[in-house]
């Protein structure tokens, strides 16, 4: 049971950064359609530049959890890298519980925002108009799979802090 | 604390801080009134919602930027009867009563309303029999504001970010764009177009609002001093607006950019199709009932 | 609660930066200083509303599109082995000249430059293949390590360039003369190193010994060039091209370079399920990185302009009466130090609402800040302590490569660096003169 709940939970973490990656080849597809058409007389598609912007959103929620997960955020590693024992302990403790306590916020504000903007009726207006919960339909998902990954960094042995592969980057 | 949702340096914001801001201070009074700053510190499409939570207590901001949270507010750009009649007719106060109902807001001034909008063409547009401009085959670069009178045209509605515009234009990407008719000279455009479509349409319609919970806590000498800059700033913002559209005339035709002029019934029917365009898509986002309940209140076709 | 300006600018820099140092990931850092920081400033819970609310403000923004894009590109670049292909070609062309392998080395860097738009990857895959072979062949550490450090850098400056996008945008810059200023001054600073190269090499021609190479025929070298190298000018016109044509905005071009790499790739027949996968991950992996730090940091500038720091900043800035020189060696001096312990898209981050209105009331060109801000940034990727280049190249360097070895052999070209912004201050039409073209 547990070994199902698992797979299934590593699953949606790749998953969603599969869709991440899908959304850029789309993005790309799209934006070079769209100078097509408009290049051989056929107008453009007025929703490409909102479609594109939602895209850019939901590739940055989408890949943050699996980024968590195999520790490709960003980080100065000086200090922790230099302690040891309990202290270190210590400090990485507090590190995992601000991230749960921020990732809280975010998932519960982002839910309370979107109930408010159905409830409301609002729109985001760009190139076409979107209604604006979609703004923050993947927050719940994404903050919510970031608390339990930093939780999970509190509960077991495995630290952020471990072996990081910095050869990729800007 | 206020905020303008144009950059500060804009030239509608700078109305606003000479004939509001400025003004207040200097009187020294019940307020004093500490200009945060321009979009920097809300984005424009975040500022209401700043202001309903009493994060801001003062913004100016154009009302089409309200109509994701306030849809009839992107009617208040297709008055035609200026500031005067809105304010004795009651219009200013139905408005009202919608800012305080959805976004917590008191509306406390109506302004540069004397301002409206030209059509930019880099190429010399075609003439319909009835002499109106038509736009077929043209490329014009449009947001919500202009997209239906650019399609009621023929012309082809490109988006594309408004920083892509010098360039666009420049490398044909499109070949027109709409805007306001003050401020062309301030964004460095003028080089870029070489005809203006005339006449101007629609009318600007910049709103400054209060949030309603501060502004009941206040006393009432200092909502008798902020009405009262409010009443003259609309009246001398529409002079303001006059003689900067002058002076952005003068840039213009010194820049070379031509005048396509429509006068009589062809100016008539290219402003008719302009405020149906709209008026249309006005009822798409409002329904029936409200269009022609404001229609009725700002609107006055010839 | 109202602060003075520079009670909440210390408050909003020294949370960001010592959470920064602590460990705490750079994205959850800002998450938490701006939570406490809009807290502190507005006084009510409906400041987190603001924060979660304006975090997608920046990030739905189109002109951020290129950044995946140029990401997905460089990798394509890299794992389709076409990289490796254009190296070969131009080892081969280079000949026995003294040093050969520095200048390939300054040849290939800049030749990635204007098909990559990250420094990390240039550099790391400069160092995996270089080093090795310069120390069989005898070349002084300093040799080795120095030229891969400063053309590892060079894709920062010329087109297309990740951070440039970042910059350009969020300074409010037009991204595609941004990307265009960067292509002079990207060249000069690529002879710049050629020159100290050759100069290390007279000096003392011991730290670059020669050895022989296998003569190539001159028809085999025309030929390698046409099949290997010409293509690549494919890429460079669907991205700088088809702007000039009028066909696509600096925005939508960076979409049509990687279709030019797919292009390319299926012409070399080296368009893999693979290749395109792993490219897909870095993408992910670098840009999801980069983008949600962008998430979660949109409103820490939002708080400097709403708690009245930046303003407060810019009028105690400018009340002092000192030359406008002065002011930029002092954004220098600053953005070298925040180097040290920083990575560049944080210090983007930070640094922009305040620089970049500073340089405006001082009359400074933008486009022109924007370079020498970008150069700055680059400058500090290569100095210790932590230099993210200078580790970089300690990953791939050989067992016994010290990170005090890597700086000193970097120090040259850094020089090289600030004579650049010296001759881009003396002659700004090297940043201006190509925009102006536009
Ligand atoms: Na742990
Ligand atoms: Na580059």
């Amino acid at each position: 049971m547990l070994a199902i709940i698992s797979r299934l939970y590593h699953g949606l973490i790749f998953g969603l950064a599969a869709i991440a990656a899908l959304l850029i080849v789309f993005s790309i597809a799209l934006v070079v359609l769209n100078v097509a058409s408009r290049a051989l007389g056929y107008g453009s598609f007025q929703a490409t530049i909102a479609t594109v912007e939602y895209i850019l959103l939901y590739f940055a929620l989408f890949s943050a959890p699996y980024l968590l997960h195999t520790r490709g955020h960003v980080m100065v590693d000086m200090a922790i890298a230099n302690m040891s024992g309990l202290p270190r302990q210590i400090l990485e403790a507090l590190i995992y519980l601000l991230g749960i306590a921020v990732s809280l916020i975010f998932l519960f504000v982002s839910i309370e925002i979107m109930s408010e903007a159905i409830a409301r009726g609002h729109f985001d207006q760009r190139s076409v108009d979107m209604p604006y919960w979609l703004l923050h339909a993947g927050y719940p998902l994404t903050f919510g799979l970031l608390t339990i990954e930093f939780g999970r960094y509190l509960v077991t042995r495995r630290s952020l802090y471990g072996s990081t592969d910095a050869n990729e980057g800007l | 604390r206020a905020q303008t949702a144009l950059p500060t340096q804009h030239t509608l914001s700078k109305s606003f801080t000479k004939h509001f801001v400025d003004v207040i201070n200097a009187e020294d009074g019940a307020v004093q009134v500490n200009m945060l700053g321009g979009p920097e510190v809300n984005p424009q499409d975040r500022a209401v919602a700043a202001l309903e939570r009493g994060l801001l207590d003062i913004l100016w901001i154009p009302a089409a930027f309200t109509t994701g949270t306030i849809p009839e507010a992107q009617a208040m750009m297709l008055q035609n009867i200026g500031i005067d009649e809105l304010r004795a007719n009651g219009s200013y106060d139905h408005f009202a009563n919608i800012f305080a109902e959805k976004a917590n807001a008191h509306f406390l001034a109506w302004a540069e309303t004397s301002a409206g909008y030209y059509l930019y063409l880099a190429t010399e547009p075609a003439m319909t029999e009835d002499g109106v401009v038509d736009l077929t085959g043209l490329s014009m670069r449009s947001t919500g504001a202009y997209r239906p009178i650019i399609e009621a045209l023929n012309g082809s509605p490109v988006a594309i970010p408004s920083g892509d515009v010098p360039q666009g234009l420049d490398r044909g990407v499109i070949n027109g764009f709409g805007w306001p008719t003050v401020g062309l000279e301030s964004i460095g455009l003028q080089d870029s177009v070489s005809y203006r479509v005339e006449p101007q349409f629609y009318n600007l319609a910049n709103i400054v609002l209060v949030n309603q919970d501060k502004w009941e806590r206040l006393s009432d000498e200092a909502r008798d001093q902020l009405s009262r800059v409010a009443l003259a700033y609309e009246q001398l913002s529409i002079d303001e607006m006059n003689m900067m559209g002058e002076a952005d005339i003068a840039a213009a035709d010194a820049a070379g950019v031509q005048a396509v002029r429509m006068e009589g019934d062809a100016a008539a029917s290219y402003l008719s199709t302009a405020f149906d365009a709209m008026w249309n898509s006005v009822r798409g986002n409002v329904g029936d009932d409200v269009t022609d309940e404001l229609r009725g209140m700002i609107y006055k076709a010839d | 609660m109202i602060l003075e300006w520079y009670m909440a600018l210390a408050l909003l820099i020294g949370l960001v930066v010592g959470l920064m140092m602590l460990g705490v990931p750079v994205a959850f850092a800002f998450m938490a200083t701006n939570l406490i920081c809009a807290y502190i400033f507005m006084g009510d819970t409906f400041a987190f509303y603001q924060v979660v609310d304006n975090s997608t403000s920046l990030i739905t923004r189109f002109q951020l599109a290129p950044v995946p894009f140029f990401i997905l590109m460089g990798s394509l670049f890299f794992y389709s082995g076409i990289a490796q292909r254009v190296f070969t070609t131009l080892d081969i062309l280079m000949g026995r000249i003294p040093g050969r392998l520095c200048f390939l080395t300054v040849g290939g860097g800049a030749l990635f430059s204007t098909l990559t738009g990250s420094s990390m990857a240039n550099t790391a895959m400069l160092g995996s293949m270089m080093v090795p072979e310069m120390e069989r062949r005898g070349y002084h550490w300093r040799m080795s390590l120095g030229p891969i450090l400063g053309t590892g850098g060079l894709a920062m400056v010329i087109p297309p360039s990740t951070l440039g996008v970042l910059l350009a945008t969020i300074a409010g810059l037009d991204v595609g003369a941004f990307l265009i200023a960067g292509i002079l001054p990207g060249v000069l600073l690529a002879v710049l190193y050629t020159a100290v190269i050759a100069g290390q090499v007279w000096w003392n021609p011991k730290n670059a010994p020669q050895y022989d190479v296998p003569p190539v025929p001159m028809a085999e070298k025309v030929h390698a060039f046409i099949v290997n190298i010409m293509p690549m000018g494919f890429v460079v016109f669907m991205v700088v091209g088809l702007i000039l044509l009028g066909v696509a905005t600096p925005t939508e071009s960076a979409a049509f370079g990687v279709v030019s790499i797919l292009i390319l790739m299926a012409a070399f027949r080296v368009l893999s399920y693979d290749a395109v996968k792993q490219a897909l991950i870095s993408t992910v992996k670098i840009g999801g990185m980069v983008f949600f730090i962008i998430l979660n940091s949109s409103i820490f500038s939002q708080l400097l302009a709403y708690s009245g720091a930046s303003s407060g900043m810019l009028r105690f800035a400018t009340s002092f009466d000192v030359s406008t020189v002065v002011v930029l060696i002092i954004m220098f001096v600053a953005l070298l130090s925040l180097g040290m312990f920083m990575d560049p898209v944080s210090m983007i981050l930070i640094t922009t609402p305040i620089f970049f209105p500073l340089a405006a009331q001082l009359g400074i060109n933008p486009l022109w800040f924007g370079l020498f801000v970008l150069i700055s940034l680059e400058m500090s990727q290569t100095t210790p302590p932590f230099g993210l280049l200078l580790y970089v190249m300690l990953g791939v360097a050989p067992k016994g490569t010290t990170l005090r070895r890597v700086a000193v052999a970097a120090a040259p070209y850094l020089g090289c660096d600030a004579v650049l912004i010296l001759l881009m201050y003396l002659f700004p039409s090297i940043v201006l003169y190509l925009p102006s073209l536009l």
